[in-house]
């Protein structure tokens, strides 16, 4: 390191050197002369375009020597680190795609899995519902038929009822007609026989 | 008229023993020659090419680790040097031969770069306006990129038939003597190319550096030209107003063109440094 800074040192001093002593030995021969036409864009500079040779030279010189075989390995170890990055990546990127494989293989069991649960419970559903209709039919005829058979109680009650009406209705008109008290039994005869007779009348009509 | 200076507008642009700091006060540099030489562009070329050289000695140290960069340093001129590589050597001289290219393209941008931005300083100046110094840098291309040709190429004489174009004409001796004649004509086309293509490069560079700070030197010297008695023209006399109309304006149309010329002092150096490269390109793979 300690040679590396002696060369610098060298370098630097030998561009110092460079800059004070060159302009005497490219002194121009014409300098004294008077200026002018294209001489704004020092084509007589001939000193000027020497030390620019030099100069870059130099530096070529000294940027060859201490910097580029620095950089040269910097960039050779970046490429080496950034290659063992790369290849990192590119095993990390297969392991994941392995198990993203794996988890899409996983994803479709359990797809297939919640497949045969929703069928099942679809059938056992349909089976359910099949069974329930099965059942409140079923009931719906039982209320039915209860519901038939307290009608046919309540329409004869009424019945019973309407026929004591019209037979008290009957003996009422009767005892008025006659004037006279006849008992239950006579009037529920009476009310027959006009029934009976009223059948006849009916079927012979 | 009797008195008033005359006016130099590359005074302050061209190399000169003599730097004015302060006309008004009288305030100047002198001195800066040696043997009627003057010094002024000497120097700042040895102090562009020493912080060149700085630069990328501590940017070496600093890679060598081969960790990634940090700080802003470090990765200013790794950008930098990227940047060389990927859009200018890569692709100007091809994938195969660009490392090998790397430091002479690299050293070459930032050299010229350096002595363009010397320019934007106040009371400097930028080498690179004078065609001597381009041309120097020319030369030096010339040679790298004939060296590239004449290694790519098999020797003088294989490089030298890459200049010859393959033209193939049917028909009678007339058309074949009319195709000889082409091609020779073409050829000595492509022989002056070679010398024209440097040429080129040397003149673009300086005319754009000593135009630009030219311009800038103009515009604010349009103050000058209304104020001071030295200068003052004709139709400024009497009107002190003028001053105030033109110093703002003056000022803020340097600041304005004083930023472009920033960014004219990045792209000259990348077109030096890509056509440099470009050239090597095609010296070394010649089209067939």
């Amino acid at each position: 390191m300690r040679t590396a800074s002696h060369y610098k040192l060298f370098a630097l001093a030998a561009i110092v050197v460079l800059v004070i002593a060159f302009p005497a030995l490219a002194a121009d021969p014409h300098a004294g002369e008077k200026k002018g036409g294209l001489d704004f864009t020092g084509i007589k500079r001939y000193d000027l375009g020497i030390y620019t040779l030099v100069v870059f030279g130099l530096l070529m010189f000294i940027v060859g020597k201490f910097a580029w075989p620095n950089i040269r390995v910097g960039l050779a170890k970046r490429e080496a680190n950034i290659g063992s990055a790369l290849a990192d990546a590119r095993r990390d990127r297969a392991d994941a795609e392995a198990k993203l494989t794996e988890a899409k293989k996983q994803l479709d069991a359990a797809a297939a899995q919640a497949k045969a649960i929703l069928d099942e419970a679809r059938r056992d559903a349909d089976v359910l519902k099949a069974s329930e209709r099965e059942v409140g039919v079923k009931e719906a005829q039982a209320e039915r038929e209860r519901v038939r058979r307290d009608l046919a109680i309540e329409r004869d009650a009424v019945g019973k009822q309407l026929h004591q009406h019209v037979v008290e209705l009957a003996t009422l008109i009767a005892s008025k007609a006659v004037r006279r008290q006849v008992t239950i039994d006579t009037k529920s005869e009476l009310v027959n026989e006009s029934i009976d007779e009223l059948r006849t009348n009916a079927n012979r009509a | 008229m009797a008195g008033k200076k005359a006016i130099d507008p590359f005074e302050h642009v061209v190399d000169s023993g003599h730097t004015p700091i302060l006309e008004t006060a009288n305030l100047e540099i002198h001195g800066l020659e040696i043997g009627g030489i003057p010094l002024k562009f000497m120097l700042l070329m040895a102090g562009s090419a020493t912080i060149v050289a700085i630069g990328l000695v501590w940017l070496g140290r600093k890679m060598a680790s081969g960790e990634p960069p940090t700080g802003k340093l470090w990765n200013i001129l790794e950008s930098l040097l990227f940047f060389v590589r990927d859009k200018i050597v890569r692709p100007g001289v091809g994938e195969h031969d660009a490392n090998r290219y790397l430091p002479y393209l690299t050293t070459l941008f930032l050299f010229i770069f350096t002595m363009n931005l010397a320019g934007m300083f106040p009371f400097l100046g930028s080498p690179t306006a004078s065609i001597m110094v381009t041309g120097a840098l020319a030369l030096v291309s010339f040679v790298v990129i004939h060296a590239a040709g004449l290694e790519g190429n098999h020797g003088v004489g294989g490089y030298l038939k890459t200049f010859i174009p393959h033209i193939h004409i049917e028909g009678g001796s007339a058309m074949q003597f009319l195709g000889k004649g082409i091609t020779v004509g073409i050829a000595l086309l492509e022989y002056a190319t070679a010398f024209i293509r440097v040429t080129v490069l040397a003149v673009r560079l300086f005319a754009n550096m000593l135009a630009g700070h030219t311009v800038l030197f103009m515009i604010l010297f349009f103050i000058a030209l209304v104020d001071n008695p030295a200068y003052q023209i004709e139709i400024a006399k009497g009107k002190d107003w003028l001053y105030y109309l033109v110093m703002p304006f003056s000022v803020l149309l340097v600041t304005a063109l004083s930023l472009l010329e920033l960014f004219i002092a990045g792209l000259q150096a990348f077109i030096f440094t890509f056509l440099t490269a470009v050239f090597i390109g095609l010296a070394k793979h010649p089209a067939h």
